[in-house]
């Protein structure tokens, strides 16, 4: 694992183009259809069965945490624990999903009973300081581990609500088109998407609101048929503008927009819908990123939640209205007028639509989920104290709590980065235990945890990125985070830590740029220059110790040695992704190239390669320069899946392998419609949910030989009759009581 | 099964296409269309082989007959067979249900080897024959009004319960494509709601450059390599080796 690779891996993570895939399928094998036919079986529904079932579970789990084992009993149970778990997560599945996460809480729960039973005798000296911190800390990490998990288990599949027969009775919609500072085309993409939506023409009315008087808009506005909204004076925050726009408009359902996307034509047909079945609903989002997708762990897509910066909303005005509008003070708006709506008793929620038709457990093609649920970022959290909100669900309640906790975070990561060079230059040791046992408990912990985590978290699949980005995070986020923590009044700490997390800055064009602005300042430079020479020191100091001088237990500095080489790897890698070029959005840069054909007069094709789809001089890249002279007609095709789309343009310029054409003016109409249909952002959202593949941490013939051991093992248990019989033992054994 | 589509310029240029992608020497072309017009493909003069029907009437070996060309693709032409000589060959076959396969098999051709065979229209006893040892079966059509109205003969055809049907399926394929004509577009459209699965995701489209690789007698792919035909017959070679491996 050099800082190459790790780049390489980083790329991956956000999409771009790696070098090598990490995803193996996920199987569907006879372990499926037991866990199909498990949950549906009829011994459940025998009285006492499941409550006995669960007794049992309860005082099994109870005595695997804290039943006290020898080293070697250890050892191999934590190995035998750990091949299961290695097996059994290939397969697909809702339940694989959920026993790998209990295994996962067991083994952690027993790693940190172990810990606090056996090896925290409180004896007032600085071990005993940093070991019961560190305790407590690692106690924390456990606490997000565990709430992540509940959140992120059993997401919630509905199908989208239908919309009354008669067209006659679909309630007006309004939509705001957020247009403050953005290009002209982004504008232009968002305000003919949306005129292209299926709803009753006169139902629908398009806004395009703005912070300035743009006469370009004007005209965009009055060519589609829509209204342009200027607010002059008005701040530049986007619930402002919608606050504004409020008494000037009357639909009943609002819609808005960033510039930018483009939505599909059956939008609002199967988002409305909800609203028309539950009269409580009032907030509805969309998951929505444009160039990455967001470093956070995202479970907006299996809590539901609001996430915390979402331009594409849906909005019941008259439960706005009530509300006094949208708090534009918040540092997240959405989330904060989520929460409000939760708080009051009315629902928000998330609407993810996936259109794969191998998802786990589901079978329709078409499938949603929505729920309604609210969630917050800390800040909000804070604020707002959701723990008192009656009507808030247990669950919701803990993916505010995991939100809080999240935030703290920074503070034990810096400490997890200190720890091992306290101990290998200041001789203070912060876990009293052998390291022999001390791994047979925590490396359970670790593969476990791993396992878990990648299988609930699929799209973050390598913790390591979790790691780089917080570690990276963390010297943002340390300050605002302690003053918050003393500070009542602290806005002004929010914005610094918004500012801090490119993913919640206003815009969000920003893809993760941490990596590139930690060498940005001097101060960060410096606390990242700490850590660095601190483990290095620590990591030669150490090494020093064990071959010269070797006063100290080798096993334990082995251990810690291992440790602060992992920091110094995350280190690097730090620095190998701030090489990494910060992305900002311009244009639209999805689907830019695609297959075309010119068609000369003379009948001749030829194959090319779109280079900026949607612009309206289009360059082609041509597989060798061609005989086609400047204003010469060509016909031109565009594929995408099985469209294709055939225009007349004339040819602008040709530079090498380099063809600009013009698309004729007849033609123009069709060339935006069919950009609308293959830019529109429904088409992309079962990219972002989870998908379907575990990930290869070992490779593969590792992985291989240790299954087919664990399969060979398994059988000889099971069919020990028949290794008996071939070994022949019997015979063996005649034959020495014959000659006794 | 039906004329004038390009079913044998598709073959050739098709095999050309698979040769390019499994390496020369594994894939063979067998003509068995009596108008003997796919050895022009290559380039090659049917007059230095005996030809399938002339091998065939003399109980010889088939690979003894087979031109290699220069393009990674072997060629076994008709030959130019006289008239009486056409009717010997055809009730040779119609005697002998598994006449082809036994020949193919008699060949002394790899396991990996791929053999295209190019059919003349109408369900006659070739078609039979290619049914009974083919893998996979690719129909030709045009997306004209003339294609469409033979879709319902071609499956009642099809439909035969004597017939052998192919492991790998039998499928339509849509060639000449041209989106310039609305009438053509309108028609793979219906085409392709009408056939659905049973239509390869690829159309060819048409391409002047793939008669004029005939009159050069070239495959398509090595006339013009960078035309649109050429992209597509690429496609649907990639399309059929996965097919064929499936």
């Amino acid at each position: 694992m050099n800082p190459r690779l790790m780049l390489s891996l980083w790329r991956e993570r956000w999409g771009k183009a790696a070098e090598t895939s990490f995803k193996v399928p996920y199987v569907h094998g006879k372990l499926n259809q037991w866990t199909h036919w498990l949950p549906y079986s009829d011994v459940w529904s025998v009285t006492g069965v499941s409550a006995s079932a669960l007794l049992l579970c309860t005082l099994l789990m109870f005595l695997m945490v804290s039943v006290g084992l020898s080293f070697n009993s250890q050892v191999v149970f934590s190995f035998l624990f750990v091949c299961i778990a290695v097996y059994v997560r290939r397969y697909a599945g809702m339940l694989i999903t959920l026993v790998l996460i209990a295994m996962s809480v067991i083994a952690s729960t027993r790693y940190l009973y172990w810990r606090f039973d056996a090896k925290l005798v409180p004896s007032f000296s600085l071990n005993f300081f940093f070991g019961f911190y560190f305790f407590v800390a690692e106690c924390y990490l456990a606490l997000l581990v565990f709430a992540g998990f509940v959140q992120s288990i059993w997401p919630l599949k509905r199908a989208p609500a239908a919309l009354p027969g008669d067209q006659g009775q679909w309630p007006a919609v309004d939509v705001f088109i957020l247009c403050d500072d953005q290009p002209y085309a982004a504008i232009k993409l968002t305000a003919t998407a949306s005129a292209k939506l299926d709803w009753p023409r006169k139902k629908l009315k398009i806004y395009l609101v703005d912070g300035a008087q743009r006469d370009d808009l004007y005209v965009l506005a009055a060519s589609i048929g829509a209204h342009y909204l200027p607010h002059l004076g008005v701040s530049s925050h986007h619930a402002d503008f919608v606050n504004q726009s409020l008494p000037s408009t009357d639909g009943e359902f609002i819609a808005i927009f960033e510039s930018g996307q483009a939505p599909e034509h059956r939008f609002l047909e199967s988002t409305v819908g909800w609203f028309l079945r539950d009269q409580k609903l009032a907030l509805i989002q969309t998951p929505h990123h444009f160039l990455a997708p967001s470093p956070s762990q995202n479970y907006l897509e299996v809590t539901n939640s609001s996430g915390p910066a979402g331009p594409c909303v849906l909005m019941r005005r008259s439960v706005i209205v009530q509300m006094g509008g949208v708090n534009a003070a918040a540092a997240t708006p959405e989330s904060h007028l989520a929460l409000t709506l939760q708080t009051s008793g009315y629902g928000s929620a998330y609407i993810g639509f996936g259109r794969h038709e191998k998802w786990p457990n589901e079978n329709h093609a078409q499938n949603a989920m929505v729920e309604s649920a609210s969630d917050a970022v800390p800040g909000v959290f804070l604020v707002e104290h959701p723990f008192a909100g009656r009507s808030l669900l247990w669950k919701q309640r803990i993916a505010s709590l995991h939100h809080a906790l999240q935030f703290y975070y920074p503070v034990l990561r810096l400490l997890f980065f200190i720890a091992p060079a306290v101990y290998l230059l200041g001789h203070v040791q912060i876990i009293q235990a052998s390291p022999q046992l001390l791994m047979a408990y925590a490396i359970p912990h670790f593969v476990h945890a791993y396992i878990a985590h990648t299988r609930t978290d699929e799209k973050n699949r390598f913790k390591i990125f979790t790691d780089m980005r917080e570690t990276a995070l963390a010297w943002y986020i340390l300050i605002p985070t302690t003053l918050t923590l003393f500070q009542t009044q602290f806005k002004q700490c929010l914005l610094l830590w918004t500012a801090s997390r490119p993913e919640l800055t206003k815009k969000s064009d920003k893809a993760f740029e941490a990596g590139s602005t930690i060498l940005s300042s001097p101060a960060k430079f410096l606390l990242y220059l700490l850590a660095l020479s601190l483990n290095l020191s620590g990591f030669f100091s150490g090494l020093f110790d064990m071959i010269f001088v070797g006063t100290r237990q080798q096993g334990l500095e082995v251990l810690h040695l291992l440790w602060t080489a992992y920091n110094l790897m995350l280190l690097a890698a730090m620095l190998a992704v701030a090489q990494e070029a910060s992305q900002v959005l311009r244009h639209i840069s999805l689907r830019q190239h695609l297959t075309a054909m010119i068609k000369l007069p003379s009948g001749r094709t030829v194959s090319c390669v779109t280079e900026n789809f949607p612009a309206p001089r289009l360059q082609l890249s041509l597989p060798m320069p061609m005989a086609v002279g400047t204003d010469a007609p060509v016909s031109l095709s565009i594929f995408h899946a099985h469209r294709e789309l055939m225009l007349s343009a004339t040819v602008l310029v040709q530079q090498g392998l380099k063809l600009d054409v013009c698309i004729v003016d007849a033609n123009q109409k069709d060339y935006q419609l069919f950009a609308t249909a293959v830019l529109s952002r429904g088409q992309d959202w079962p990219k972002w949910l989870p998908g379907h593949s575990a990930d290869r941490p070992l490779p593969k013939w590792m992985t291989d030989s240790l299954v087919s051991v664990s399969i060979a093992a398994l059988d000889f248990v099971t069919n020990i009759n028949k290794y008996l019989h071939w070994a022949r033992l019997d015979s063996w054994i005649q034959l020495w009581k014959k000659k006794k | 099964m039906k004329g004038g589509v390009g079913k044998t310029s598709t073959t050739a240029n098709l095999a050309t296409a698979i040769a390019s992608k499994l390496g020369p020497g594994r894939v063979s072309v067998i003509d068995l269309d009596p108008q003997n017009a796919l050895h022009w493909h290559f380039g090659l003069d049917s007059s230095d082989s005996a030809g399938v029907y002339k091998q065939s009437l003399l109980g010889g070996d088939w690979s003894e007959a087979m031109l290699a060309s220069e393009f990674g693709v072997s060629c076994l032409p008709y030959g130019d067979a006289s008239e009486p000589d056409r009717v010997a060959f055809e009730a040779l076959l119609a005697k002998n249900p598994d006449f082809i396969g036994t020949c193919l098999t008699q060949a002394g051709l790899d396991n990996d080897a791929v053999v295209l065979i190019d059919t003349p229209p109408g369900p006659t006893v070739y078609l039979k024959h290619v049914f009974a040892c083919a893998d996979l079966v690719l129909v030709v059509l045009l997306a004209d009004a003339a294609s469409y109205v033979t879709i319902p003969a071609m499956e009642s055809w099809l439909d035969d319960p004597l017939l052998v049907h192919p492991p790998r399926g039998c499928f339509y394929v849509l060639n000449q494509v041209d989106s310039r004509e609305p009438l053509n577009r309108d028609i793979a459209e219906v085409l392709h709601q009408k056939l659905g699965d049973h239509l390869v995701p690829i159309r060819v489209h048409y391409d002047e450059a793939v008669s004029e690789a005939l009159a050069f007698q070239q495959p398509v792919l090595v006339y013009d390599p960078h035309g649109q035909a050429s992209h597509d017959l690429a496609r649907l070679a990639a399309w059929a080796i996965n097919a064929l491996n499936r």
